[in-house]
């Protein structure tokens, strides 16, 4: 009775397999029609690129090619953290002084001159303490027992998303020339209920790709990696040019061969700087903790908010 | 690439298929563990499935990212080589970051066969 269901089971899935790869089939002659006509009048499938060029590979080790195909794995393990900072010694923090800040600035312009990776936890504390006082949030890279395999790393540029299906780049109002993706981000369509909403304009405008394929736990977990991720707040921290940008995880990416550890949109890599002559878009990446959703999406100038929070201090120093 | 103790047999378990120029930015780990309860039976048929629509769906993100007038040389070249990892050098002379919109494509197409194949559990 078991075997019955397992194979059952089986049938099912490889019919919605047929069904599948029969819809992606019928998007690429319907996409490409005159690539689907150059086929047509040579009697070639795409389906048949594979075999007709194995034909040539007679002398080929297939099993060695494939081997040598597959990069060397970079298996990262992380220590889980049990001890969280005590909230109330974090509230005693108020702000950061000028020379605080400059020090948090340079310390994190060193970081990311590192091979992309992590802190130690003992500095990724730190700096999770001092920028969040800085910033006036919480951020962190551990969120709920969940983090990325790197916070310090390289971020590229990716194109628009679309935010739902007949999105196309005429109604993005900024950064056309950067184009858009053809299918939608990994996380889905930014619209809320089928609705163009504010906070979906904001989310696409700011949004990151972040590498969740290549976490130690998606193949197990990915359903629900995938609902915890998805448009999950983020901050960029690009120190050479003191600016930050907070967004949400829109799509997943970009491929680990390619050498980079995160992705940006547009907007995220033009008003952040990111690839600025001083940044060459070495980054540190955190979430942000916003249960509340209080934290606007978009750009912040730390030069500015770090003064804004320490001017009084240092005014009273002046004085006294 | 994620590692795990299957990774090696996961990759021979697919070598039995014609490779593709792309083939590299595969996780087969993770497309292996997408097919673990197929039965032996179906295995081979899945597989060719889940290749036809990759190739398909890698095919139609790269015709929408490379120049039209370069659209007869990448099929031509497909027809003749397409287990040539020079084709994706290529393709990223013509247009560059198309690697990316590949991997990524790779990406979709992987979540977009996780959640199918997740639905035909959680129907039973």
């Amino acid at each position: 009775m078991a075997a019955q269901t397992s194979h059952q089971r089986s049938s099912k899935k490889l019919s919605k397999l047929r069904t599948f790869a029969d819809g992606v089939k019928a998007r690429f002659h319907t996409s490409h029609g005159q690539a689907s006509t150059w086929l047509a009048e040579r009697s070639i499938q795409v389906d048949e690129f594979r075999t007709k060029s194995q034909q040539l590979l007679a002398a080929t080790s297939l099993a060695g090619t494939m081997a040598l195909q597959n990069m060397p794995v970079d298996a990262q393990v992380f220590q889980r953290v049990a001890e969280q900072t005590d909230d109330k010694a974090h509230e005693l923090m108020l702000a950061v002084t000028e020379e605080e800040r400059v020090a948090i600035l340079q310390k994190l312009a060193s970081v990311v001159q590192q091979a992309p990776g992590k802190l130690d936890r003992e500095q990724e504390l730190y700096l999770e303490q001092q920028l969040s006082d800085m910033l006036g949030f919480t951020v962190t890279a551990e969120l709920e027992g969940n983090r990325l395999n790197h916070t310090i790393g390289i971020m590229g540029g990716e194109q628009h998303l679309k935010r739902f299906p007949t999105d196309d780049l005429s109604q993005h109002d900024a950064y056309q020339e950067s184009g858009m993706a053809a299918g939608r981000g990994a996380f889905g369509w930014f619209t809320e209920n089928g609705v163009l909403t504010e906070q979906a304009i904001q989310r696409e405008k700011y949004y990151f790709a972040v590498q969740t394929l290549y976490l130690p736990n998606w193949n197990s977990d990915w359903k629900h990696l995938k609902t915890w991720y998805a448009f999950r707040k983020m901050i960029v921290i690009n120190p050479a040019e003191q600016v930050a940008v907070v967004g949400v995880v829109g799509d997943a990416g970009p491929a680990q061969w390619v050498k980079k550890q995160f992705g940006g949109s547009p907007e995220v890599i033009r008003e952040g700087k990111i690839w600025s002559p001083r940044s060459r878009g070495k980054v540190y990446l955190l979430f942000v903790d916003d249960p509340a959703d209080k934290v606007p999406l978009g750009v912040i100038h730390l030069d500015q908010l770090t003064k804004t929070l320490a001017q009084p201090e240092v005014k009273t120093r002046e004085k006294s | 690439m994620i590692v795990s103790e299957n990774t090696t047999s996961a990759i021979l378990g697919w070598t039995h298929h014609a490779p593709s120029y792309y083939d590299h930015l595969i996780d087969w780990s993770a497309l292996d563990m997408l097919l673990a309860d197929i039965h032996e039976e179906h295995r081979l048929e899945a597989e060719l499935l889940v290749l036809q629509a990759l190739d398909h769906a890698i095919a139609e993100a790269v015709l929408h990212q490379l120049p039209t007038d370069h659209h007869s040389e990448f099929l031509e070249r497909c027809q003749v080589e397409y287990h040539n990892p020079a084709i994706l050098m290529w393709l990223e002379e013509k247009a560059n970051g198309i690697s990316v919109h590949i991997q990524q494509t790779i990406i979709v197409t992987h979540t977009n066969l996780a959640e199918l194949l997740a639905d035909s559990y959680d129907s039973d």
